[in-house]
């Protein structure tokens, strides 16, 4: 297996990147294993620095695969079921991503079209720069280069 | 926030390796954009503008699998699987026997992905059943670890049947799943399962002391809190939870976003289950626990930052306990001014008790 400490050892690592976030930016949705209805116990909001960790750990928390090409599908999680009103619907769905669309995916959580995996997400001020910026991450050409360069100009 | 700390689990390797592996040299246009399979029972508004349309339609499989060079082969499997495909007898038989005929690897764990994507591509219950056991039996006479544990995942991921545990349990026993897999998968798969599958489920998974496993309980027990379990199963699962407690890192100064979002969440399902055993209210068992000298000051700082802690600002009987909470966190973080992810989780925690 090519360990995380083996592959540091072997390859000389990229810049770190320290993305700016906007303080009072805030996100509502579901980010667990399990999604509810927008008014249920599942949907809590936070504030974007937090909201895209808690996306990256959402994915991580449901599964994902690995592939080396750009096309990626998002992890998504299991439903509630409101016809018999239980949790035994369709199970969550694995993700699919490469290491910046994965990135990607967790930022794009944070836009107001960032339903990627979830339901009924919200974010407030939804026209503002970050959302021009975010938007951009999955647009056109999409390499780890490209996303990496969008992140440092953030 | 430095980017690599979001990347966790599994994907940290697979992440950075291609990071820079790939360097910018490997530039591909993403044909479709994702979308989230709305056949899964997602219900999923369309992508942003600019996205394609979600491809899933009435191709036939032949046909979109007739393309030339190995490259374009996997890439168009990839294409299928994130917009899923649509679940007729002709497109399973297709399946059936390229995955047959098939001796690479990486078009076999794609060809067994899209099993489950045709199996949530049709609402027959007679194609569904012929998809899962189709799945099961390239199971058992699967020798290629990684094409075995792609067949895995795909039918742990269906609705919970009469193969789900067996399945999951002959691809450990064969090695094609990591402890972390197959307890992950089990916990995934718990909330599914028939009553009597499902105590078998928690006992297995308690036994196992498996913390990545712990972590989807917990989150379980957060979101829902329905988890409809015994009085002996729920006492099961404190007394796993309360041996898998997380920690901050390598440092004691350590402290990055996801330790924190894991910590929180462990401490919610923790004091739930107590709150159930000893009738006292799992905020204050919270309260509690966060105050305690014994506690590491960053499992305040974590709770502090989270949605939850912020709602209970809002109730005037928390109020002393979280401005005490508060305090215990400023003495460590001015302590550490030189810990930025510390510092900058300082000045959320003062921004959320201003707005207050």
């Amino acid at each position: 297996m090519n360990s995380y400490d083996n592959f540091k050892d072997r390859t000389p690592m990229w810049t770190p990147v320290y993305t700016r976030f906007p303080d009072k930016r805030f996100t509502t949705g579901c980010w667990g294993v399990l999604c509810g209805l927008a008014s249920s116990r599942s949907h809590e909001s936070f504030a974007t620095r937090f909201a895209v960790a808690k996306r990256a750990y959402q994915v991580y928390l449901i599964g994902s695969d690995y592939t080396f090409f750009a096309q990626f599908k998002t992890a998504g999680p299991r439903n509630f079921d409101s016809f018999d009103r239980s949790w035994k619907g369709s199970p969550a769905v694995r993700g699919m991503y490469r290491c910046d669309t994965f990135i990607a995916d967790a930022f794009d959580a944070t836009s107001s079209a960032g339903i990627l995996g979830t339901r009924f997400r919200q974010s407030e001020n939804f026209r503002d720069d970050w959302e021009r910026k975010v938007s951009g991450l999955l647009s056109g050409v999409i390499t780890p280069v490209a996303v990496f360069e969008k992140l440092r100009n953030f | 926030m430095k980017v690599g700390l979001l990347i966790s689990g599994g994907l940290v390797a697979l992440a950075l390796y291609a990071l820079v592996k790939y360097n910018g040299d490997d530039v591909r246009e993403v044909g479709v954009s994702a979308t989230a399979p709305s056949a899964s029972g997602l219900n999923v508004p369309p992508r942003k503008p600019g996205a394609a349309e979600n491809s899933k339609s009435e191709n036939n499989l032949s046909d979109v699998l007739s393309v030339t060079g190995s490259g374009k082969l996997l890439e168009t499997l990839d294409q299928l699987n994130a917009n899923g495909i649509v679940g007729t007898s002709q497109n399973i038989d297709e399946l059936d026997a390229r995955f047959r005929a098939s001796k690479d690897s990486e078009v076999m764990l794609r060809l067994a992905r899209l099993y489950n994507a045709a199996y949530f591509g049709t609402e027959d219950k007679i194609l569904r059943q012929r998809i899962s056991k189709t799945i099961s039996e390239l199971l058992r006479t699967e020798t290629d670890p990684v094409v075995g544990r792609a067949l895995a995942l795909s039918h742990s991921r269906l609705v919970f049947d009469e193969y789900t545990k067996e399945n999951l349990s002959f691809a450990f026993k064969s090695r094609f799943l990591s402890t972390d897999d197959y307890y992950g998968e089990l916990a995934h798969t718990m909330l599914g399962a028939p009553v009597s599958a499902k105590s078998e489920i928690i006992q297995e998974i308690v036994g196992s002391k498996n913390r990545y496993a712990a972590e989807i309980i917990a989150d379980l027990v957060v979101q829902s809190e329905k988890l409809e379990v015994s009085q002996q199963e729920a006492s099961m699962l404190r007394k796993y939870l309360n041996e898998a407690e997380p920690g901050f890192g390598i440092t004691s100064t350590s402290f990055g976003m996801i330790d924190a979002i894991r910590y929180e969440q462990w401490l919610r399902a923790a004091t739930y289950f107590e709150s159930q055993e000893t009738a006292s209210p799992a905020n204050i068992l919270m309260f509690n626990k966060l105050i305690s000298v014994n506690t590491d000051p960053r499992a305040v700082v974590a709770v502090l930052l989270s949605s939850h802690a912020s709602n209970l600002l809002n109730e005037p009987a928390y109020r002393t306990q979280l401005i005490e909470l508060k305090q215990k966190a400023e003495v460590f973080i001015a302590a550490n001014p030189s810990a930025y992810s510390l510092q900058d989780a300082g000045a959320q925690i003062s921004r959320t008790f201003a707005g207050k």
